[in-house]
């Protein structure tokens, strides 16, 4: 009798605190929605090939000056380069329509890739701005990170500055790479959405 | 031979002099180049700073400047917030001793529309306007140098990026020379937003709606808000809105990563006016976060006070919860119940240890359980938008005018007049009130929060604010430790034997204490009928009186065991029942009678009615404001009413110092005190508020209230 109500006073003690661990509102902390798209090769590639490990996705579009300013100081190549190191999976994501700024060909994107010497792990297309439209990217570049456990941990700006100018780069605070630090040391991400800044993704419709 | 020197010498002149040239032909052509490099927008706009003078007169003091962009068709610049993308213009000036410039004034946005993306910006032209400040006397002859940089990026629906250098003089002398840009300017300067006067504004986030509330409408028609800062309302091509003759009221959808610290709303509201032209007006505005729906919002709104619920952690308020429920044991109306409760546990000492053990458990689970009933009920009531906060049970006459009864029952019983055990038990048949049983020790626990209600501990205030404005299933935690911290001291008694060893021996005593703890009880109910007065008037006291009667009949009956009369006792305590039922149904139509009479008592002293509205007037103009939130029903409230606030001390001291006081009671139901209350974070009476002047911090002072803390508040 006694031990069954000691139970009872417990279990009402427990139950509520566990609801209360489940209430979160936005799409940051929530589980990113899966999807598949064609890369420059044609092949198909989806988020859920990458289970397990650090997704990082950049909204791309060449000719936007805001996308140019990093990577012409090299600045998005070597971010790139130093988390490929660490096992993090980066992809590009360009969701320009066909005739718009920043669409090209598989075949012109992979000159740009090229000539910009850029470092990610894939290209990806999104003619049709689904995938865009998906995870409510709005500008070049918008960044995204998708931790081990498949949930959206990111979602914003670059860094801190919103311009065109390289010379703002140095003194900025890059979000991505702070995100990227705190989840690779197995911290909780402290500043996990921004507002993005950018050139407006060049959506089909 | 001086010929043909000559001549060599001016060919060797020409050489050199074309090399000059040439090198700086070259330096140029690359510096364009290099400037075309970065400026790339240049083709699409070109941006040229302006004055409104050529000339001023040497005791101008002030007058604008602007920096004029031509654009390009389909092309466009951007507002500050440039909505989904972009970027606004930068301007950087080259600082001067003898003028300061105002910060950038930015002309009404326009709505850019690209794909799904929304833009904020401008097309055809714009004018940057920036006030010129003379911060020392200047002299005929003086020059006035602007040098400056923009950066802008331009976009149509590929961008660019461009810059341009800015530099204009203005000259001192006789008098003023306008330029031809002058008008321009003027116009420009009339198309700024401008400030509201006689409006008020409210922004109001429930749940993934921002509405923002203009009161009375202002005359625009197709209102449009643009968010000044980023990251606040999504950027809709539409958005929705509603005028009527109270207000303007527009609602925004909140963005997916709106933030927990943002406190205010900051934008535009641009719409036509009866001309059909276009104008904006400024908004800024506390955002309140609240469940319901605005109306009648306080102007002091969203400011975060120091005492607030929301500040503590969910630990603190739980702790809170606890000791609150502890200390209920100890108010007047709980104490002679519980106490006695205690002493039927002492009788039982010689009894099964094992059934003392059951019997304080039973006795702490009817308490638990009834708190939860009460948070329930909150909580359902809150959910068909009942407006209601702790003590809401007492803002009912009917339940007072039970409560009065079941007090008076208890005195009764407490004085001997009857035996529960061996009277009602013949009525109430195989439900046997049995109060050395399992059951009845449940029903004792029921009982105690009852009894405990009209009594709000001051600790509980918060702790219950905290459980209403959270999650409901927090609350429920909350109600639950309150619950456990009520019947610790039973918990202890059963499950610890060394406590119960502390207690006194029973014996004849007990029967004396018994009846000592009867008084308080009928203090109670004397209390209690003040209350049922305020509310109910006249009339519900006196169906009280005829109550007691019945009462003191019922409890007479059950006197002789025989058959036949037990027969006609069975009826006539049906008739009684019926005849208590009866009369509480009657006294809820006493309550309006009531309300109208307590308003205008009030307005006979200094204290004036509370409302919102009277409240912001006040401040307007000019003068401090003090509320008093209050219930006849609340007794820390009553101490506090006599003992500090209603003292001619105090109240000299409120009229010293420019106060207009308001007393918001909420002895009835009135929802605009309850929404008041929680736009301060609290649920709970007593709650004093001071507002020392218009858009300052309110106040929150604590619930037991001294002298020294309302002189503090004019230190």
């Amino acid at each position: 009798m006694k031990k069954q109500l000691l139970t009872l006073l417990f279990s009402l003690l427990v139950w509520p605190l566990a609801v209360f661990a489940l209430d979160s509102k936005s799409a940051v902390g929530q589980p990113a929605p899966d999807f598949s798209a064609v890369d420059l090769d044609g092949k198909n590639v989806s988020l859920s090939d990458y289970k397990g490990k650090l997704v990082v996705l950049e909204w791309f579009n060449e000719g936007c000056p805001f996308v140019k300013k990093h990577y012409e100081s090299n600045n998005m190549q070597k971010l790139q380069e130093r988390y490929a190191t660490k096992g993090v999976v980066w992809l590009i994501i360009n969701s320009s329509g066909e005739g718009k700024e920043g669409y090209k060909t598989p075949a012109g994107h992979k000159q740009t890739w090229q000539n910009w010497g850029i470092k990610a792990t894939n290209f990806l297309l999104d003619t049709p701005g689904t995938i865009g439209k998906l995870y409510g990217a709005k500008t070049t570049p918008h960044m995204f990170i998708i931790n081990q456990q498949g949930v959206l941990v990111y979602a914003g700006a670059i860094d801190s500055k919103p311009s065109t100018a390289a010379k703002d780069i140095p003194g900025a605070t890059n979000y991505v790479s702070a995100a990227l630090d705190e989840l690779l040391s197995g911290k909780t991400v402290t500043v996990a959405s921004t507002n993005a800044y950018g050139c407006g993704v060049k959506y089909a419709s | 031979m001086l010929n043909k020197k000559a001549f060599f010498n001016v060919r060797l002149n020409l050489l050199i002099r074309r090399l000059v040239g040439y090198v700086l032909l070259g330096c140029a052509l690359s510096l364009l180049f290099v400037n075309f490099a970065r400026s790339q927008g240049e083709p699409f706009v070109s941006s040229k700073a302006v004055s409104q003078y050529l000339e001023i007169a040497s005791n101008r003091d002030t007058f604008y400047i602007a920096i004029h962009f031509r654009i390009q068709p389909d092309w466009h610049l951007y507002w500050e917030n440039p909505g989904d993308s972009g970027l606004a213009p930068v301007v950087n000036w080259g600082g001067s001793r003898i003028f300061a410039l105002s910060p950038l004034e930015w002309q009404l946005p326009e709505i850019i529309k690209v794909g799904p993306l929304v833009n904020y910006g401008y097309s055809k032209e714009l004018w940057l306007l920036y006030e010129v400040k003379l911060r020392q006397p200047v002299t005929k002859g003086d020059l006035l140098e602007f040098v400056g940089k923009v950066e802008y990026l331009v976009c149509k629906e590929d961008c660019l990026p461009g810059e341009a250098n800015l530099s204009l003089a203005v000259k001192v002398s006789d008098q003023d020379k306008i330029s031809s840009d002058y008008q321009f300017i003027q116009q420009a300067k009339d198309r700024l937003p401008s400030y509201f006067q006689e409006f008020e504004t409210r922004a109001n986030l429930v749940g993934d709606l921002i509405t923002i509330s203009i009161t009375p409408p202002v005359r625009l028609s197709d209102p449009y808000f643009f968010p000044r800062d980023q990251g606040l309302v999504q950027n809709l091509s539409e958005q929705q809105f509603s005028i009527d003759q109270n207000r303007l009221e527009l609602r925004l959808p909140k963005t997916l990563n709106f933030s927990e610290t943002i406190k205010n709303i900051n934008g535009l509201l641009v719409g036509f006016d009866h001309n059909k032209e276009r104008k904006g007006y400024v908004i800024s505005a506390p955002l309140m976060r609240s469940e319901v729906a605005s109306d009648n919002k306080l102007p002091f709104a969203a400011v975060e006070l120091s005492t607030s619920a929301n500040q503590y952690g969910a630990l603190t308020l739980l702790f809170f919860a606890f000791v609150g429920g502890l200390i209920l044991n100890l108010m007047p109306c709980v104490f002679p119940v519980l106490s006695i409760k205690v002493l039927s546990l002492v009788k039982s000492q010689g009894v099964d240890k094992q059934k003392i053990k059951a019997q304080s458990l039973a006795f702490s689970l009817g308490v638990i359980f009834s708190f939860m009933i009460v948070a329930l009920a909150l909580y359902v009531a809150r959910f068909f938008g009942a407006e209601v906060g702790w003590g809401f049970q007492l803002q009912s006459p009917r339940v007072i005018f039970v409560l009065a009864i079941l007090f008076f029952v208890l005195a009764l019983n407490f004085f001997g007049a009857f035996e529960i055990g061996q009277g009602l038990q013949n009525y109430f048949g195989k439900l046997r009130y049995d109060s050395q049983g399992i059951l009845g020790s449940f029903f004792s626990g029921l009982l105690a929060v009852v009894i405990a209600s009209p009594c709000s501990a001051p600790f509980m205030g918060v702790a219950l604010a905290g459980a209403i404005l959270s999650s409901p299933f927090f609350g429920i935690l909350i109600f639950c430790s309150l619950g456990i911290g009520m019947s610790l001291p039973y918990l202890l008694i059963g499950l610890v034997p060394q406590v119960a060893r502390f207690l006194p021996k029973p014996g004849a005593w007990v029967v004396t204490f018994k009846e000592f703890m009867a008084y308080p009880l009928l203090a109670t109910v004397l209390w209690l009928i003040t209350i049922l007065h305020k509310q109910s008037g006249f009339e519900g006291v006196f169906l009280l009186l005829i109550a007691f009667c019945v009462v003191i009949f019922v409890t007479r009956l059950s006197r002789d065991a025989k058959a036949f009369v037990n027969l006609i006792n069975h009826i006539l305590f049906l008739i009684a029942v019926l005849l208590l039922v009866f009369f509480t149904y009657l006294v809820g139509d006493f309550s309006f009678v009531a309300s109208i009479e307590s308003k205008i008592s009030n307005q006979e002293s200094l204290w004036r009615q509370f409302s919102a509205k009277s409240v912001s007037e006040e401040l307007a103009k000019g003068r401090s404001v003090f509320i008093d939130f209050t219930a006849q029903w609340c007794i820390t409230c009553q101490v506090n009413k006599r003992l500090i606030l209603r003292t001619d001390y105090i109240q000299e001291l409120f009229l010293k110092n420019n106060v207009t006081l308001f007393v918001a009671d909420w002895t009835g139901r009135d929802p605009e005190i309850t929404r008041a209350l929680e736009a301060v974070g609290r649920n709970s009476v007593p709650t004093y508020l001071f507002i020392k002047s218009q858009g300052e911090d309110p106040r929150l002072l604590p619930s037991i209230l001294t002298q020294g803390m309302i002189e503090e508040l004019f230190k």
